[in-house]
């Protein structure tokens, strides 16, 4: 594992309307090729964590550092460069656009950045192979099943090959044999080096694919721990 | 094909109803536009056009022959300012009766019509030809009338037959056939009928005059040279006069009234068009919040969502535009033809630069309206479009639907009027979009209605003329002749109020019938038919 800190988070609070923080006073480094899951309960603040790396979300204080690079400092047109550029998203609800084929919704990022089509298209080729969608690539998402969505969310996440993959409850809409089929990407996706911080309740996933593990409890990080690869 | 352009694709073809309704919001907004753009455009100038063409007269002046000759009429045109002269030619008020059915074995309608009916009495002007100098005549239809017992009809009168038919004219007693070969327009409104010198002796008027027409050095001073030709001719001499600029207000009346109905539709056909794209596009953009999180997500910047929408409406208002510039187009050829029938100089086509116009500025008042309602799309936070369906949002119009929950009213029908209030803006335009439509089917119902053009058909088969005692008055309302009177015409001049007219209770005083406020326009006196008349 390299040593190179790729997200920094120093006294981070984010605070919305009157009542507690959501995030309070956090600071966090995650470093690259790391797999880090964060836990806690709902309404802790782990999609407000990360959110804020993912620069969808802006801190009330503190700052957030994404390899080199003030994120809660961008505007919003440069956050979306951001994402474009350095960070895929997966979404509990896979969140891909209906109206576009599966091959479609893969290959948006990649021509969002003005990439050359050949290489789009192998790139996208490859994912969808590699993923075991291939088949699906002319069909709409919405004759796919959840697990299947899933991995043409991952697909479509990993096209610009982002230094940062961010799962927000990856495996929260599956069922058991879905959920156990993105845990096994997940955990080869690190395993080739990808970095990825995943939200999740589920402590088999976190267990199967993180090299570490943080707590989230009431806006303020609880326990931080690593797990080894024998625990995993 | 870009990440823009494949989003704006998916996002025109999947949301075909919002294409569609856009598409013909369009379509109806460049339509009444180029309908009521090229017809206001028709409507500038067309008098000048036509009267240059023409060689319009700028003073018409009616004599008294009993006391200027013919030699002393030649003479006027030397008088100071003035340019030009025609005349002198003959002029009678006819009395005309529109055509009778004749079934076999009936007599002559001449026969049939009682000596003491009235008809229509309209200007007639002995003139051998339409003319070369002042007054060009334009010949429409049919040749000009070449002996006595033909007539050509002016295109502006109320009177239509074809050419050919035979019509009864002249004073009881004296009636005579005559039959229309040909229709003419002269758009100084010098008289409603021509036929020869002869022929409008033979039709025995029961007035005659002399009628001079000059065209000035300076259009602007009709009354100088009124006044000159006045002076030149012996006292008494000039029984009325009649300028252009009088002539020409008369014509533009009427279609002067219609500018404000052409804009007043164009504008509300353009108010239309702009509350349905943004009523549309707002609705777009409220009900995918979700897919503008995750374009956000994906990276698309604010300015690229904003654009992605706006061309999701840009595409079918583009093709909306066409369609409404091919039926426009269409459609504004009949309506031009009637601008075209009564100035003889309006194209039939709407002016290219119109179109262009028209289309450049729908397709701008779309774009802005689509980037006004898509603006909201831009300023979404993308984590609060993703958030959408997750976590409740506090929303307007919470007031609204607590007091509708407690109308005595089923469920669903409550939580249905308290939707407006939660979208104030989108319900505003929404209700301001639904009356203007309305006030648009209002306003035009009632033109349609009241326009003369649009009332029914004479439903008796009777002519116009009545009976002594039953003669209608100057005030009486005016019946419909059979299907012959097809336009709304100024009267033809007429003698003293006893000879009643239809279509008209009662001539426009003008500025040269001073004494008489529902004067006909010529102020002549009865004198034996005869005279020159030469063009």
């Amino acid at each position: 594992m390299t040593t190179e800190p790729l997200i920094a988070l120093q006294h981070v609070t984010r605070r919305y309307d009157s009542g507690p923080p959501a995030l309070d006073d956090v600071s966090l480094t995650v470093r690259t090729g790391e797999a880090v899951a964060i836990l806690g309960p709902s309404g802790s603040g782990k999609s407000t964590l990360l959110n804020l790396v993912a620069g969808l979300d802006k801190p009330t204080e503190g700052t957030v550092t994404v390899g080199g690079t003030r994120v809660d400092t961008l505007s919003e047109a440069a956050s979306a460069r951001y994402r474009r550029a350095r960070v895929g998203l997966v979404f509990q609800f896979f969140n891909l656009l209906d109206d576009l084929t599966v091959f479609d919704n893969v290959v948006l990022p990649a021509q969002l950045a003005g990439n050359a089509r050949g290489e789009t298209t192998r790139r996208a080729t490859e994912l969808l192979t590699a993923l075991g969608i291939d088949r699906h690539a002319r069909a709409y998402p919405g004759r796919l099943s959840g697990g299947e969505r899933q991995r043409v969310a991952v697909a479509r996440s990993l096209m610009n090959r982002p230094a940062l993959l961010l799962a927000d409850e990856p495996t929260g809409a599956l069922d058991t044999a879905s959920g156990a089929e993105v845990r096994r990407l997940l955990t080869g996706l690190h395993a080739d080096g990808q970095t990825i911080v995943l939200v999740t309740h589920d402590r088999t996933l976190a267990a199967e694919c993180a090299t570490r593990t943080i707590e989230v409890v009431d806006g303020r990080i609880a326990t931080d721990t690593a797990v080894s690869a024998a625990t995993r | 094909m870009s990440a823009l352009s494949r989003v704006v694709r998916s996002g025109v073809q999947r949301r075909w109803v919002q294409t569609v309704v856009i598409t013909l919001a369009t379509a109806a907004a460049v339509t009444a536009g180029l309908l009521g753009a090229g017809l206001l455009v028709a409507s500038n100038a067309p008098f000048d056009h036509a009267f240059a063409a023409q060689h319009g007269a700028h003073l018409t002046v009616l004599t008294d022959p009993a006391k200027a000759t013919t030699a002393q009429l030649t003479a006027t045109s030397d008088t100071d300012g003035i340019a030009e002269a025609a005349g002198p030619f003959g002029v009678g008020q006819v009395m005309m009766f529109p055509p009778m059915p004749t079934p076999p074995g009936a007599p002559p309608a001449t026969d049939r019509i009682p000596e003491d009916a009235r008809g229509p009495v309209i200007r007639v002007a002995a003139r051998t030809g339409p003319g070369t100098g002042v007054d060009r005549i334009t010949l429409l239809e049919g040749r000009w009338a070449s002996k006595p017992g033909e007539i050509v009809l002016g295109s502006g009168s109320r009177f239509r037959a074809p050419v050919g038919t035979t019509l009864t004219m002249g004073p009881a007693g004296a009636r005579t056939d005559v039959t229309i070969v040909g229709f003419a327009r002269s758009v100084s409104d010098t008289a409603d009928a021509w036929t020869t010198p002869a022929g409008l002796t033979a039709l025995k008027p029961p007035s005659l005059g002399y009628q001079m027409l000059y065209r000035l050095d300076d259009p602007g001073a009709v009354t100088d040279a009124r006044d000159a030709v006045t002076a030149a001719l012996p006292g008494g001499a000039v029984a009325a006069t009649q300028n252009w600029i009088a002539v020409k207000k008369e014509a533009n009346t009427r279609t002067s009234l219609f500018v404000p109905f052409l804009l007043g539709f164009g504008g509300l056909s353009l108010l239309l068009s702009v509350l349905v794209v943004g009523t549309v596009v707002a609705g777009a953009v409220g009900s995918t919040t979700r897919r503008i999180g995750i374009l956000k997500g994906l990276g698309f910047t604010p300015a690229q969502v904003v654009r992605a929408y706006v061309a999701q409406a840009l595409v079918p208002a583009t093709i909306g535009a066409v369609l409404g510039l091919v039926a426009g187009n269409l459609i504004a050829v009949p309506l031009l033809a009637d601008a075209q029938d009564l100035y003889g100089t309006v194209s039939l086509t709407i002016a290219p630069w119109v179109d262009v116009v028209v289309l450049t500025g729908v397709l701008l008042v779309v774009t802005v309206t689509a980037a006004a309602a898509a603006g909201r799309a831009g300023r979404l936070k993308a984590v609060d479009a993703l958030a959408v369906g997750r976590t409740p949002a506090a929303r307007r119009g919470q007031y609204a639907a607590r007091v509708a929950a407690r109308l005595p009213l089923p469920r669903p029908v409550s939580m249905g009027l308290a939707r407006p209030f939660s979208a104030p803006a989108r319900a505003t335009a929404m209700v301001v979009a639904v009356a203007f439509g309305a006030a648009s089917v209002t306003l035009a119902s009632g033109l349609a209605t009241r326009s003369p053009a649009s009332r029914s058909p004479p439903t008796t088969p009777a002519p116009t003329w009545s009976s002594t005692g039953s003669a209608r008055s100057p005030a009486d309302p005016p019946k419909r002749a059979p299907s012959t009177w097809t336009r709304r015409r100024s009267p033809p001049c007429s003698t003293p109020s006893r000879v009643p007219r239809t279509g008209r209770a009662s001539p426009r005083p003008t500025p040269s019938c001073p004494a008489s406020a529902a004067a006909p326009r010529w102020c002549g006196t009865p004198r034996t038919p005869g005279g020159p008349g030469t063009s």
